[in-house]
């Protein structure tokens, strides 16, 4: 019996009228080639997805583990000033900024940044500059002073010169504070979170990097049965050829 | 011994059997109808359908389950 096969469009298959090649189905290379593209598509995307996934997890992956050589890299003991837990601040927002919104390891690495900082009692302190309480009296001060120049233009029939700008207060200094310095093993607790959640990661990429074999596997077996089935029924169809015309 | 295979070798295999593809269908005459079995058509079928009625993976961490 020769029958049709889901997924293709009629038009692409052409169906003998005379019953010949029972359990047959005849169509041009064009349709077959059509028909492999749709099969494989459901399988491509999927692979697709699973490798846009590795990537992910790659970048989370490097996002965790650059905030743990941070960490690590103050010992034991943690930070003992405010300056050095301003460096683990830092690799952790580097981190967060470093993955996509919305991603739940950014979210994890916020959590576990927040945490830190509160359990240490870490703040960042604002000091304006001295020469800050200065800027209002110096603006004042050269406010007088332009109308004089005006004023003396004016009486010299010369061209007055443009206001001066006002002074700008420099930015304040930034300070960082740590209130309770890690101690005893608390430090060993904040980086063996974070290697957790590196841990968690990298299990989860294995897994699905298996899953992600598996499906090329399944393709690598559909493309040898495609290719298979063409080869060995191009040769039928050339071996009755040859019988037609004997 | 177990070789650590990557995202660059499975994209080279993607693209060896792209090519294998290829191939096989340069090799037939575009004008000539070809006669396939069907079994084999819907076993082709089955194997991709077989892909596709896989569940998501992925596994619960503590932040929740991270996306396959």
């Amino acid at each position: 019996m020769t029958s049709s096969v889901s997924g293709i469009g009629a038009a692409g298959v052409v169906y003998p009228g005379d019953g010949s090649l029972p359990g047959t189905t005849v169509m041009s290379p064009d349709a077959l080639l059509a028909y492999c593209q749709i099969q494989l598509g459901a399988l491509d995307d999927q692979v697709t997805s699973q490798m846009n996934s590795q990537q992910l997890e790659l970048a989370q992956r490097t996002a965790v583990q650059n905030v743990e050589t941070t960490l690590e890299s103050f010992g034991d003991q943690g930070p003992s000033g405010g300056d050095q837990m301003h460096t683990c601040v830092a690799a952790f927002q580097n981190a967060i900024g470093a993955l996509p919104a919305g991603d739940p390891v950014a979210a994890q690495l916020q959590a576990q940044e927040t945490q830190m900082v509160q359990q240490y009692g870490y703040q960042e302190v604002d000091t304006p500059a001295p020469q800050a309480a200065l800027v209002p009296t110096l603006n004042a001060s050269l406010h007088v002073a332009a109308g004089i120049g005006t004023a003396a233009a004016i009486a010299a029939q010369v061209p007055a010169s443009a206001s001066p700008l006002p002074l700008q207060a420099p930015p304040p200094a930034v300070s960082y504070k740590l209130a309770h310095a890690p101690a005893n093993d608390d430090w060993k607790g904040t980086t063996d979170a974070l290697g957790n959640l590196a841990d968690d990661i990298k299990s989860n990429a294995e897994m699905q990097m298996l899953t992600l074999q598996d499906l090329v596997s399944q393709r690598q077996q559909v493309v040898e049965l495609a290719t298979g089935m063409m080869s060995k029924e191009d040769e039928t169809l050339t071996d009755g050829a040859k019988a037609i015309g004997q | 011994m177990n070789q650590t295979v990557t995202l660059a070798d499975l994209r080279r295999a993607l693209a060896d059997q792209d090519a294998q593809l290829a191939a096989a269908f340069a090799a037939l005459d575009p004008k000539v109808p070809i006669a396939i079995s069907t079994a084999s058509l819907q076993l082709l079928a089955e194997a991709c359908s077989g892909a596709r009625r896989q569940p998501p993976q992925g596994i619960q961490s503590p932040w929740g389950t991270v996306r396959c």
